[in-house]
């Protein structure tokens, strides 16, 4: 049965399809390059991307705890469990660790499996359910939370694809 | 109470809220910058995120004008470009009229209170809809979950 569902959905996987091509090919120099020193890079904003979905799915919304620490993630990675790029400094981003994208996206493909199915598990009851997110401090509806995961992961794409962009060019 | 259609809604309203903060305050040689000789300016990619929505909504699956041409946008703003943007060159992108992006922003606001009488007329059937495009057939729900990617 068609529903509302399914753009949020097809948007989702249309992003994640777009970002895997916008970090085809790429060098670990192009991944950790910044256009200006205060611009994040695009191996940062694909880790943070990662991040946003498992946490707002499986923390924030399900209350299961983050695939980064249940699965082992940020061990694999070498990184601190409680590192989510929210707020973080450009001399964070700068010391960022030259991790290995693939296993980033290994991660990551996990984190949007974990969304898509739980937006196939919630009924339009729990949509005007709010749910505590404490690293923000508030509470937020799980209707919008399905919104801005789209818009938050959208605008991300933009930035990885624009900084891929200056470096190799029109179509490169 | 909230639906899965809210939630479309609420991520198209997110987007459109947070350009409008990014755009505060820009000069306007700061909105024609290119950051190399091959990236867009913050202008052109305000007007054709404008007129994707239009077209998407409003054209494709209203089955209408667009608000761009029905509200002689291309007259207000003096750009002539007859697409949206797409597979535009570089040249294309660097000689886009200088616009006011108040300008750009109005017909962005009108494009959303259509695109949004469209998306609430819509039934949950409907999502399923089908279109024939240059790149296949694609239906209404994916042309919603689009113009937010």
């Amino acid at each position: 049965m068609p529903s509302f569902r399914d753009p949020i959905k097809s948007g989702l996987n249309e992003y994640y399809g777009k970002l895997k091509e916008s970090v085809e090919g790429l060098t670990a120099e192009e991944l950790l390059w910044q256009p200006s020193p205060d611009s994040n890079h695009i191996l940062w904003t694909v880790w943070h991307m990662a991040r946003v979905a498992d946490r707002w799915a499986n923390s924030t919304v399900l209350g299961n705890g983050e695939l980064w620490t249940r699965n082992g993630w940020a061990a694999k990675l070498g990184m601190p469990e409680d590192r989510y790029g929210r707020g973080e400094t450009p001399a964070q981003v700068r010391d960022f660790p030259s991790v290995d994208i693939e296993l980033v996206l290994e991660y990551y493909d996990e984190a949007h499996a974990s969304v898509l199915a739980m937006i196939d598990a919630l009924e339009q009851s729990d949509l005007d359910r709010d749910v505590y997110a404490e690293y923000r401090d508030e509470s937020l509806n799980i209707g919008w939370i399905l919104g801005h995961i789209l818009s938050e992961e959208s605008q991300h794409l933009g930035q990885v694809a624009y900084i891929r962009g200056i470096q190799r060019g029109f179509n490169g | 109470m909230s639906s899965f259609r809210d939630s479309v809604k609420s991520g198209m309203s997110e987007y459109l809220g947070e350009l409008k903060d990014k755009l505060e305050g820009l000069t306007d040689a700061e909105l024609y910058w290119q950051a190399s000789l091959e990236t867009n300016t913050i202008v052109w990619l305000v007007w054709h995120m404008a007129r994707v929505e239009d077209n998407w909504i409003n054209g494709v699956i209203a089955g209408g004008d667009s608000v761009w041409d029905s509200g002689g946008w291309a007259a207000k703003t003096g750009i002539t470009s007859e697409g949206n943007g797409y597979s535009n060159t570089m040249d294309e992108v660097r000689v886009l009229p200088e616009v006011a992006v108040s300008d750009l922003l109005d017909y962005y606001d009108d494009v959303r209170d259509a695109a949004f009488e469209v998306i609430d007329g819509m039934s949950e059937q409907d999502v399923s809809n089908e279109y024939s495009h240059r790149k296949g057939t694609i239906t209404w729900g994916w042309i919603l979950g689009h113009v937010i990617v």
